[in-house]
């Protein structure tokens, strides 16, 4: 006992230091906020400690007055000292992850308290837009999902956390470059509405991408009418994010994360080597009938086997390009906490990724701050700041896509070309295409293209608290957006030897021969305001909420792009004398809407909500500009009837039936001004009599009679809780009907010597169904705690009807039609095997190939001859595949927690079925563009067993005869042989950490908690695109696609 | 008090900034409302601007690939081009193109009704309108025969009848006529002149003039084939009556504007081939170019023909050599001593090779037009050598044979030292390097950078030039009878091209189609043609092996011979097939008249296909 003592007393100084430089801080932001005067009245004193359910001291737990904010924490011994209770106050003591206790104080001085763990952990109260509701009086299909479970990720944006939490959620991350976002939907709608801090940023993936997972308290998910309360914006479903706020009365908490990793490709195709290049192009020729002679004679092909000498050798493209164990690294601080009349929380955090690729990455930095403070009784004012600025920093080579280059490199450079001229490192190649050497792939060399993008947000509220269960609160958001871009691509030499003089040699036509210099600027400003009125009150057995709400917002984007050759590499400063081009962009938005809800509850049993928001978009004309989105919901929480009670009462602990029904609008087929009559200018333009003049051209008619697609959502859910709360089951059932999409109204055939088109008009529907469900189970035995929990989501769209379908033959309709049908089906061939032998060939009854079989060989695909018609035409084509791009219909995932004392492992399992991935170009087509090819392509092929001699014996292989870039070849032509039907589980999170047990903590002194933990990504999948060496994620059917990285990362938090 | 004041204060803070008074109701910076176009004569501009721009052409400087579809050259780029299509498609030509019609027509109408602009400038902006809509019309007719001619707005009252709007096909002489009279209608309203780049007095001539040797040629040629085509209302077909009438209105448009004295042909050159380059080439002071469509890099309107096009070992950027001409056009062009033009590449007995010192000689006296139209082995571009050279021969005495090696990439050197492949190719197989031995040099620019992406080429493409003008009246002239004005026109043309006055004294047929194509190489002319001549189908009967049909090219060798000084270092030459071009042209009847879309003809029940298309 008395070391114990002893150890207090030594550790006492460091935290009254640390205390006091807490204090100073919260001083500063009371003073800036002009709160000085705090009053206090002695009425009595109240002491005691709070101890958690092992006995142990509970640092830092609040307690309240119940019903007033007059609170306090607990210290490091667990004790506290409250004043200013009245007698007869309750006090209601409350812990992260406890159940919160209420006592009554009778006139005690002196409570002593141990709380116990709560079942509900945090996810009590959700936030719905415009206000939060408890978990258990929710009527509509919503699910959140907590910081917890979003930190626990390498991931280095929210969108690729959320990937797999929740159900309904599905994802596809199509494209792994730093920085890139996965494509996070609901259920398969499209891109959600994002609603940060309740302001609407719009259905763009940035603003939400560019936030610090770390600074996120919530992410809740609105995926049926419950969204309609976002009106013309939500018909994708609304994703709302909350950040962290402190807790008033709490005391400072300091807390610290990081973690460093290494990344390497999942997958990537292995390509041809020198040799395996040489073959494929020999027998390329041998099989379209050439001599091989004319390319290599068998002496020449011996010196590439060998590959020693000069112009002879290999040459490993992939290996130049990628890199291995690349680091990606993270830090983040923050502080919260709060006094009786203000909270902060403050955070600063850096994620930093180098990509494989060398001179390729991605960094980005995020500041967020969100204060509240009160200033009279009633009036709480508050402000969240944020900064997010991303670097992104790749090379300048030319062609479409700076990341795209390098990996066509790999498979479009040939093997048997060197880097180096000579292989000496001084002079770089003249390759076949030079933009597609590995050698030039160096930012000194080539040149840069990197950009800086960063969002500033500044939003102040007010809120005023009337005191009987009604508010009133006032929000405004000016919100500043810069994008800048410098594309600097310099001019080089490229060489090749001469091996006869031993001289390397030049020409002013080799290598990149001008600079080319773009630079961008973009900004963009966002202003938002509101006002809200909720009210919320309880009437014995009726518990009424209510909403009322005006918000408007717009948003103007501006673009400045800058072209130029500036002579030398040196100068990157654009002036008008070397510029080329410019381009000047402007657009516009802006939308206001009114917003009403209420909720209605009879002793939590019965649940009732209507929700309505009339909502006001600029795109349309003044009259068609108004719309009313209502909704409403229902729920009977069925386990609070008496009957159930007394009969499976002690089974079940929860049992919800909801139902939604709600109407929701998306702005489609339409653009700003589309509705007045108009000129265009800057369309086209001419140099007359040596005079540059600026075209103007009439649009078409203008568009008065659209309106909005209306979108109808229907849910129908089932929440059930067993065991205690153990078990836990959703399940959820959901279409939503689009109608009024736009299209023709083509029974009015308009000549087409009109010379314009009748606008579209809102007549086509469409509908999207499917179900979702989760099961999650946690239990504990002894000290070992484990949760485990499964989600699917099933969701897919068909054509409902289609403006009066003309179709004008059965065939026509059966290949054309959409209605009725699942929506984005591949039509391809139907692959029944390969031709085994040349006699099979000629004795082969159907024209495989539309050319009497002429280009046949053995190993070539046979195609189902559908219609029976002896011939191979677009008439055979059958439906055999799902969308190539789209996310997959059916996804799924398995998250497990296991812990045990101060260890934990969580594994989180994702994959996804029912896409379909075309392998196309690069990875179809052998040699396709005149370049190289992935080696399974081209070595695990049909062949002649000697590609000079035309009667050697054919050897099987998996793939076709080897046809050079030869696209128009029937076993080229969209088949399921090319086209795979993807079924994939990954192991997406896999975390093993530790924390140090409080008797270590207690022993270091005002650290709370230290853990330290490792963490792999992606680090298997199975799946049918395994041997392709592919991703299964992947989407672009070349491949040239930068893949998912598997990562294992070393990490830490440190809470003090 | 101090509580309130407070809450005053915040509820001020947030609704000052919140009282706008129609928030959705904004300003566009980008748009122009009707009522300002019309008196302001720079916007009324801007929408000749936009007219003029959206002309197109089947062959132009911004559509390349077009040349490469005839006889006259192939696909050297990358992808396949046009070197894999068995057939021409019965669409390959279609245009019906109406927005252009309706803007113009809206723009005639709004112009009379709302602008207050000075009667003698409504009338020049009306002319030039006029114009644009007529060579519109030229550019249906000679693709599709007879199209609706709609000259007001059709305006949709939303009834729900549109058979108010449906106007069937005009008769293929109706469109004909009307483009006549539209030019003898504005031909003093239009004003311009002098402009080479806005309609003038003479670009309505010049139209006026191909619009009439075109309807007088169908209405002979067509009327001459065995089954004429046509169809029963006239849209397709033109009677063999009208022949003579159009060919005296070409003659008539042709001598009205060589009579003006206004236009000469460009003679600035001494260096006859150079001369006949600048042609098309020289924008400053060119006394020939009658209309144009023009470029300029600094104002940010330039074309990518020069980068699409310079030769391999000139380029300075990552594409080039995409037309290259074949060996059947440079053989079109004659020898200047009247000979015809075969290249003589084997001795008269076909026994050995014939051994030329340089690479060039084989082209001496040729043609000078030749050397202005293509870029053949062994001469300049931008004074450099373009080095064109498949290879080498190498002589054994053992086996009395040569070897010939030619793989390896352009610009490399033998063991010997000397060129083994030529800096420009050709090559079999690599794209953006000429595999036929040729490069075009007509409407290259060879200006410094003009071949990279950022820069482009800033030469302007030829509509209307006097050469042109003189094949029309020599064609009319000859069709009409009057041999001798015929003979005039053509040796006018022919002199220029380094040939003795009075070359020719008699005349054919055929050596006026000779004679167009040399002169009008890769202008937008070979195929309408041979169109209008009713010869495409004759020509390009899709048979490998018929040498019209087959496209050839010519690879020349650098000579090793170390037992025979007088042979070794000597350059012999193969001409072989074109090894990219897998297939005959083929044209077949139904290319004659290009196909209606079926989204077109359910539009109008009033329209008729033309002949022998399905739909």
């Amino acid at each position: 006992m008395s070391k114990r003592l002893n150890y207090f007393s030594l550790s006492r100084k460091k935290s009254d230091f640390s205390r006091n430089m807490k204090y100073a801080i919260l001083f500063f932001f009371m003073s800036v906020f002009g709160t000085a005067g705090l009053a206090f009245s002695q009425t009595l004193t109240v002491s005691g400690t709070i101890l958690d359910p092992d006995s142990q001291p509970l640092i830092g737990a609040t307690v309240l007055v119940h019903g007033t904010t007059n609170g306090t924490l607990t210290n490091v011994s667990g004790n506290y000292t409250i004043t200013n209770v009245a007698k007869n106050d309750s006090l209601e003591f409350s812990f992260v992850g406890m159940e919160t206790q209420v006592i009554p104080v009778n006139g005690r001085a002196k409570i002593d308290v141990a709380l116990n763990l709560s079942s509900k952990v945090l996810d009590d109260i959700i936030v719905v837009g415009y206000s939060t509701q408890s978990k258990r009086t929710i009527s509509t299909a919503i699910s959140a999902v907590q910081s917890e479970e979003l930190t626990r990720t390498s991931a280095t944006n929210p969108s690729a956390a959320l990937a797999g939490k929740i159900q309904g959620v599905t994802s596809r991350a199509a494209d792994g470059r730093p920085g890139s976002n996965t494509n996070i939907q609901i259920r398969n709608m499209g891109a959600p509405l994002f609603v940060i801090d309740g302001i609407p940023v719009g259905q763009g993936y940035t603003t939400f991408d560019n936030m610090a997972i770390e600074d996120i308290e919530s992410i809740t998910v609105l995926k049926d009418a419950s969204a309609a309360i976002y009106g013309l914006r939500a018909s994708n479903g609304v994703v709302l994010v909350t950040t962290k706020t402190g807790t008033r009365s709490d005391e400072a908490k300091i807390s610290v994360n990081g973690y460093y990793g290494f990344q390497n490709f999942t997958r990537f195709p292995d390509v041809v080597n020198g040799q395996q290049y040489v073959l494929a192009k020999l027998q390329s020729i041998q099989n379209q009938g050439g001599n091989p002679n004319t390319l290599y004679t068998p002496d020449q092909y011996q010196k590439f086997v060998e590959g020693t000498e000069y112009g002879y050798k290999s040459y490993d493209y992939r290996a130049a390009v990628v890199r291995n164990n690349i680091p990606q690294t993270y830090i983040n601080a923050n502080a919260s906490g709060g006094t009786k009349r203000a909270t902060y929380y403050l955070s600063v955090s850096n994620v930093n990724q180098s990509a494989i690729l060398k001179d390729y990455s991605y960094s980005r930095t995020n500041v967020q701050s969100n204060i509240t403070a009160s200033l009279v009784k009633g009036l709480t004012i508050g402000s969240k700041m944020s900064l997010q600025v991303a670097d992104t920093k790749m090379l300048g080579v030319s062609g479409s896509d700076e990341y795209e280059a390098p990996f066509k490199s790999i498979i479009d450079g040939w093997p048997i070309q060197s880097f180096y001229a000579n292989d000496n490192p001084d002079y770089v190649n003249e390759t076949h295409n030079r933009a597609y050497n590995p050698a030039v792939y160096n930012r000194d060399f080539t040149g840069f293209e990197d950009s800086k993008f960063t969002i500033a947000n500044l939003t102040l509220d007010a809120e005023y608290n009337f005191g009987f269960g009604l508010k009133a609160k006032a929000m405004g958001q000016y919100m500043y957006q810069v994008r800048e871009m410098t594309n600097f691509e310099y001019k080089y030499k490229t060489y090749k030897y001469d091996a006869l003089n031993d001289k390397y040699i030049t020409d002013p036509n080799w290598g990149n021969q001008n600079v080319f210099l773009e630079g961008l600027k973009s900004f963009a400003v966002a202003r938002f305001l509101s006002f809200q009125l909720t009210y919320n009150k309880k009437l014995n057995d009726h518990n009424i909420s209510a909403v009322a709400a005006y918000e408007r917002s717009d948003r103007d984007n501006n673009e400045l792009e800058n072209v130029s050759s500036p002579p030398t590499n040196y100068i990157q400063k654009i002036t008008f004398g070397e510029m080329n081009n410019m381009y000047d962009t402007w657009s516009l938005e802006a939308r206001a809407g009114f917003i009403g809800r209420i909720n209605y509850d009879y002793r939590q049993k019965y649940l009732l909500e209507v929700l309505a928001r009339y909502d006001g978009s600029y795109i349309y004309a003044p009259d068609k500009r108004w719309g009313l989105f209502p909704a409403f919901s229902a729920g009977w929480r069925v386990n609070q009837e008496n009957f159930f009670k007394n009969s499976l009462g002690n089974l079940f602990s929860d049992f919800k039936l909801r139902f939604s029904l709600g109407k929701t609008g998306s702005e489609s087929g339409v653009s700003a001004w589309d509705y007045v009559p108009k000129f265009n200018y800057s369309q086209g333009n001419a140099i007359l009599d040596g005079v540059y003049v600026t075209g103007v051209s009439p649009a078409g008619l203008p568009i008065t009679n659209i309106s909005w697609v209306n979108n109808i959502s229907t849910n129908l859910g089932v929440d059930i809780g067993m065991l205690k709360g153990r078990l836990n089951f959703q399940f959820d059932a959901f279409q939503r009907k689009r109608t009024g999409i736009p299209a023709g109204r083509y029974d009015i055939l308009l000549p087409s010597e009109v010379g314009y088109s009748l606008p579209n008009e809102n007549l086509n529907s469409d509908a999207t169904v499917g179900v979702e469900g989760m099961v999650s189970y946690k239990g504990e035995v002894g000290d070992f705690r484990y949760s485990v929990s499964a989600n699917a989501t099933l969701s897919r769209s068909k054509t409902l009807e289609t403006y009066k379908p003309r179709r004008s033959n059965s065939w026509d309709e059966y290949r054309n039609s959409s209605e009725g049908r699942w929506n984005s089906t591949a039509w391809v061939y139907d692959c029944i095997g390969q031709f085994q032998s040349v006699e099979e060939i000629e004795n082969y009854k159907i024209n495989n190939d539309g050319k009497a079989n002429s280009t046949m060989l053995p190993g070539d695909l046979k195609y189902r001859d559908v219609n029976g018609d002896g011939i191979i035409s677009g008439f055979d084509q059958v439906p055999l595949g799902y969308a190539t791009g789209s996310n997959p219909y059916m996804s799924y995932a398995l998250n497990t927690n296991l812990s045990y004392k101060a260890f934990s492992l969580s594994i989180d399992f994702s994959g996804g079925t029912m896409q379909t991935y075309s392998i196309g170009n690069q990875v179809r087509v052998p040699f396709y563009s005149d370049g190289s090819a992935v080696s399974y392509m081209a070595t695990d092929v049909w062949h002649q067993a000697d590609p000079y001699d035309n009667t050697s014996a054919w050897i099987p292989g998996t793939y076709p005869a080897i046809r050079s870039n030869d696209t128009g070849h029937s076993n080229y032509q969209n088949s399921d042989f090319w086209y795979i039907n993807v079924t994939y589980i990954r192991l997406k999170n896999c975390e093993l950490s530790y924390s140090l047990p409080k008797s270590i903590l207690s022993k270091l002194g005002g650290i709370q908690r230290v853990r330290v933990y490792v963490n792999g990504s992606n680090l298997f999948s199975l799946d049918p695109l395994r041997k392709f060496k592919l991703d299964p994620e992947i989407s672009a059917s070349s491949a040239l696609v930068y893949p998912q990285s598997r990562m294992i990362n070393t990490g830490f938090n440190i809470t003090f | 008090m101090k509580k309130l004041f407070i809450i005053l204060t915040v509820i001020l803070l947030f609704v000052g900034p919140g009282c706008q008074k129609d928030w959705l109701e904004r300003e566009s910076r980008t748009l122009i409302t009707d009522d300002k176009v019309w008196n302001d004569p720079s916007l009324i501009l801007g929408l000749l601007a936009n007219y003029y721009n959206s002309l197109s052409f089947d062959e132009s400087n911004d559509n390349n690939t077009n040349m490469a579809r005839y006889d006259d050259a192939m696909w050297s780029g990358s992808g396949d081009g046009t070197n894999k299509s068995t057939n021409f498609g019965f669409s390959t030509w279609t245009l019906w193109s109406y927005t252009l019609i309706r803007n113009i027509n809206k723009s005639l109408e709004e112009l009379e009704k709302y602008s207050t602009l000075s009667p003698a400038i409504k009338k020049q902006f009306s002319a030039e309108f006029r114009f644009i809509r007529a060579l519109h019309y030229f550019e249906h007719v000679k693709r599709m025969g007879g199209v609706p001619l709609i000259t007001t707005q059709l305006i949709y009252n939303f009834s729900g009848d549109v058979t108010p709007l449906q106007i069937p096909r005009a008769k293929e002489y109706e469109v004909y006529d009307f483009i006549a009279s539209e030019m003898d209608a504005i031909n003093n309203d239009i004003g311009n002149v002098g402009s080479q780049t806005r309609a003038n007095k003479y670009t309505c001539l010049a139209l006026k003039c191909r619009a009439m040797l075109y309807a007088g040629s169908i209405a002979k040629y067509n009327s001459a084939m065995a089954v004429p085509i046509a169809t029963d209302g006239g849209e397709v077909g033109i009677p063999v009556s009208m022949a003579a009438g159009y060919y005296q209105k070409a003659l008539a448009a042709a001598d009205s504007i060589l009579l003006s004295g206004n236009y000469s042909l460009y003679q600035k050159n001494n260096d006859l081939g150079q001369n006949f380059f600048e042609v098309n080439n020289v924008k400053s002071a060119n006394p020939e170019v009658i209309f144009a469509k023009d470029y300029d890099y600094s104002k940010g309107k330039s074309h990518n023909f020069t980068q699409n096009n310079i030769p391999y070992g000139l380029k300075e950027d990552n594409i080039s050599s995409s037309v290259t001409p074949v060996l059947n056009l440079v053989e079109n062009f004659d020898y200047l001593d009247g000979s015809d033009g075969a290249l003589k590449t084997r001795t008269v007995n076909n026994s050995d090779y014939i051994y030329y010192n340089a690479l060039d000689d084989i082209f001496d006296n040729k043609d000078a037009r030749l050397y202005g139209t293509v870029i053949y082995p062994g001469t300049k571009f931008r004074d450099e050598n373009v080095v064109i050279q498949a290879g080498v021969k190498i002589w054994s005495a053992t086996t009395n044979s040569y070897t010939t090696l030619e793989t390896g990439d352009p610009g490399t050197l033998y063991t010997d030292g000397g060129i083994f492949k030529g800096s420009s190719g050709p090559h079999r197989t690599q794209a953006n390097v000429t595999s036929t031995g040729f490069y075009i040099r007509k409407g290259l620019d060879p200006t410094k950078g003009a071949s990279t992406r950022n820069v482009l080429s800033s030469t302007w493409w030829v509509i209307f030039r006097l050469g042109e003008v003189h094949m029309n009246a020599a064609e009319a002239a000859f069709e009409l009878g009057n041999v001798p004005l015929a003979l005039q026109h053509i040796n006018k043309l022919r002199e220029r091209a380094g040939f003795p006055a009075n070359s020719l004294s008699t005349l054919t047929m055929d050596k006026i189609m000779k004679e167009r194509r040399n002169e009008l190489a890769f202008e937008d002319h070979r195929l309408w043609d041979l169109i209008r001549w009713r010869k495409a189908q004759e020509l390009w009967n899709g048979d490998n092996n018929n040498p019209k049909a087959m496209l050839y090219a010519l690879y020349p060798y650098r000579v090793i011979n170390s037992s025979d000084p007088s042979k070794n270092g000597k350059y012999v030459f193969d001409k072989i097939k074109s090894p990219r071009l897998l297939y005959a042209r083929y044209f077949q009847m139904g290319n004659y008249y290009s196909q209606i879309s079926s989204t077109v003809l359910n539009n109008n029940p009033k329209i008729v296909k033309n002949p022998f298309h399905t739909y």
